[in-house]
């Protein structure tokens, strides 16, 4: 049974959970080192990018289905950087789109990037084409896209599905080394199968912070990593409590599960009486 | 200075919008008299609607990108005019078939609110309502109303007004018209017996005959939106539409899906090659699951079905969710940072670190 209105434990989890993120960024802010281990589909991205330079040929970055909300602004660091060596290195980028909304965004971010790099100019919003917002549509067009200008390196970064398959497996039949991250777990398996590296679930939001190495981003993912920390405490407690239940029934109301769940009327409730 | 006037002013109403909607997940439904969510629905109808105008947007992009390719007669220019000429036949086809359904909607709404309207008279009168205009006026003007539709209905349920060449929708227009001329006379007849009680001029009459004549005005209705849907299906401009969204768009989009299938036989070829010990052990497990699941492995093994229960619901079910969690509090900080609009620099247009 999920809960459609927060609880005050609820409330009480995500008031700590601010707490941690702010206190994590703050010591990322006064230079500590917080340590981010090593993700070898992250450290992929720049060799995509220098093969494409070698080769001579464009790269395609793909939001797939992502729409505006975290995923794509997670994404949106990589993009960043990808799109910074790419004006650098003065590849051709292509970015197919499903998603108006996050063309635009897209579109601002990688304008932005190039400006970074005094290359303004050479940014060509042509280059950031919205295909269709069809599933298979944009898949077709992703295909031909990737086919007809032969792409050297490919990211599949975002929101997937039924279609992941057939962008990865585009990439593969010409040659393209590809990296993927997404936070679909469903399409793993033919991210996996298919392309080079594969970033899977909340390693697509630390790449950002791998990349950049900027304090917001690794105080947010060094909050993460104690929150999932926290949280698998709370897990492994909750599971105790549960199994002690068994033979102490009368502890059921002091379990995690009816603790979260209890609503702020009851607790009113419970205040009058 | 305007840059950052603009960017605040974008950071207030990320805030409040975020602020709004976290306090309506946190704060109790009701405090006191006071309901947080009253104007939910309004508020979330406001977001979508703010998120429609980006539409355009893609409209725009669409035409510049293969209009100039068009002008400038640049690489690819014949597959955009293909895009483009697509795209505004698919519009004005998508148009027209919403403004047919509109009317449709219209037409069938005028019956049915007849019929809604004879109801409202009995229960209103029922409940001695005295807010409400006397009986037999309200009678009236209600049969004025179906009076002054009836012409038309008949029109349109008349044999020689709507035809079809196809075979099967002429012998649908058949059924559906002697379902409509039923409900017709069943209408003109309550209409008559009404018009009688009130040219009695008492009080009150039976007013089984106001739900009478409102069963009858909503079978009515119903047939008349059939009929009216039929012959639009006839029409030359529902059949092309048909044509290209069901028998090119449509189709083209299974043809992709089907695909899958031999890209499925490609991906699992490359990914079950036994290279390393983790391959191995995919591609055991693999065989494992698909032997559970088809008949054959029973054969081998009774238990198979419960090893790849055990493989999909155990392990499987496990790492599934480990990535799905890992991923929900990942989105849920990166959430915050956008509410509190605490940007990473690498992409906001603050930097200028990177600038020559």
């Amino acid at each position: 049974m999920g809960i459609e209105h927060a609880t005050p434990a609820i409330f009480l989890i995500v008031g700590l959970l601010l707490y941690v993120l702010f206190r994590s960024m703050r010591r990322a802010e006064r230079g500590e080192q917080l340590y981010v281990r090593r993700i070898a589909g992250v450290d992929a991205i720049d060799q995509a990018i220098g093969r494409s330079a070698e080769l001579g040929r464009p790269i395609s970055f793909s939001t797939g289905l992502t729409s505006l909300g975290p995923v794509l602004y997670a994404l949106l660091g990589v993009l960043h950087h990808v799109a910074q060596k790419a004006s650098i290195y003065r590849s051709k980028l292509f970015i197919p789109q499903c998603d108006i909304q996050t063309m635009v965004v897209t579109e601002d971010t990688v304008r932005e990037a190039y400006r970074s790099q005094g290359r303004a100019n050479e940014f060509d919003p042509n280059n950031i084409l919205f295909l269709s917002d069809e599933q298979f549509a944009f898949a077709s067009g992703y295909m031909g896209m990737i086919h007809r200008e032969k792409v050297a390196s490919a990211f599949l970064f975002g929101r997937f599905a039924a279609e992941s398959l057939m962008l990865a497996e585009a990439g593969q039949q010409i040659g393209a080394m590809q990296v993927a991250a997404t936070v679909n777990p469903e399409q793993v398996p033919f991210f996996i199968s298919t392309c080079d590296y594969t970033i899977i679930g909340e390693e697509l939001f630390a790449s950002s912070a791998y990349l950049t190495r900027e304090p917001v981003q690794l105080g947010s993912l060094y909050a993460q990593d104690r929150v999932k920390l926290g949280l698998l405490v709370l897990i492994v407690f909750g599971i105790l409590w549960s199994t002690l239940t068994v033979w102490y029934p009368e502890l059921e109301k002091y379990s995690v599960d009816h603790i979260i769940r209890t609503s702020w009327d009851s607790l009113f409730a419970m205040g009058a009486h | 200075m305007e840059s950052g006037y603009r960017s605040r002013i974008i950071k207030l109403f990320t805030f409040l919008g975020g602020a709004y909607f976290f306090l309506y997940f946190f704060l109790p439904k009701k405090i006191y008299d006071f309901e947080f969510g009253r104007f939910h629905i309004e508020i979330s109808k406001g977001y979508q609607t703010i998120g429609v105008m980006a539409v355009g947007i893609g409209l725009m992009k669409l035409l510049s990108v293969h209009g100039s390719r068009i002008i400038f007669r640049r690489k690819g220019a014949f597959n955009s005019s293909a895009l483009l000429v697509g795209l505004v036949t698919m519009l004005l086809l998508a148009i027209g078939d919403w403004l047919g359904g509109l009317d449709i909607a219209k037409k069938s709404a005028t019956i049915s609110n007849l019929a809604d309207f004879a109801t409202v008279i009995r229960t209103d009168y029922e409940q001695k309502r005295s807010d409400r205009k006397p009986l037999l006026v309200r009678t009236d003007l209600l049969l004025q109303s179906v009076e002054q539709q009836l012409p038309e209905i008949s029109r349109e349920f008349n044999p020689t007004e709507l035809q079809s060449s196809d075979a099967a929708a002429q012998l649908k227009i058949t059924q559906i018209r002697a379902e409509g001329v039923k409900a017709l006379s069943s209408v003109q007849e309550s209409s008559v017996g009404l018009r009688a009680e009130i040219q009695k001029g008492e009080d009150r009459f039976n007013l089984e005959q106001l739900s009478g004549i409102s069963a009858a005005l909503s079978s009515l209705s119903q047939a008349r939106q059939r009929l009216l849907l039929t012959s639009f299906d006839q029409s030359k401009l529902k059949r092309f539409y048909n044509i290209l969204f069901q028998g090119v768009f449509n189709a083209l989009g299974a043809a992709m899906f089907s695909l899958l299938g031999f890209y499925l036989v490609s991906a699992a070829y490359r990914a079950f090659r036994v290279r390393s010990v983790e391959s191995g052990l995919m591609m055991a497990t693999a065989v494992v699951v698909m032997l559970g699941q088809i008949p054959f492995g029973l054969y081998i093994s009774e238990s198979m079905p419960a090893i790849r229960l055990w493989f999909m619901q155990i392990p499987n079910a496990a790492s599934l969710r480990a990535i799905t969690f890992g991923a929900a509090i990942a989105g849920l900080i990166m959430a915050v940072r956008m509410w509190l609009s605490i940007e990473s620099r690498s992409f906001s247009k603050d930097d200028k670190r990177g600038a020559k």
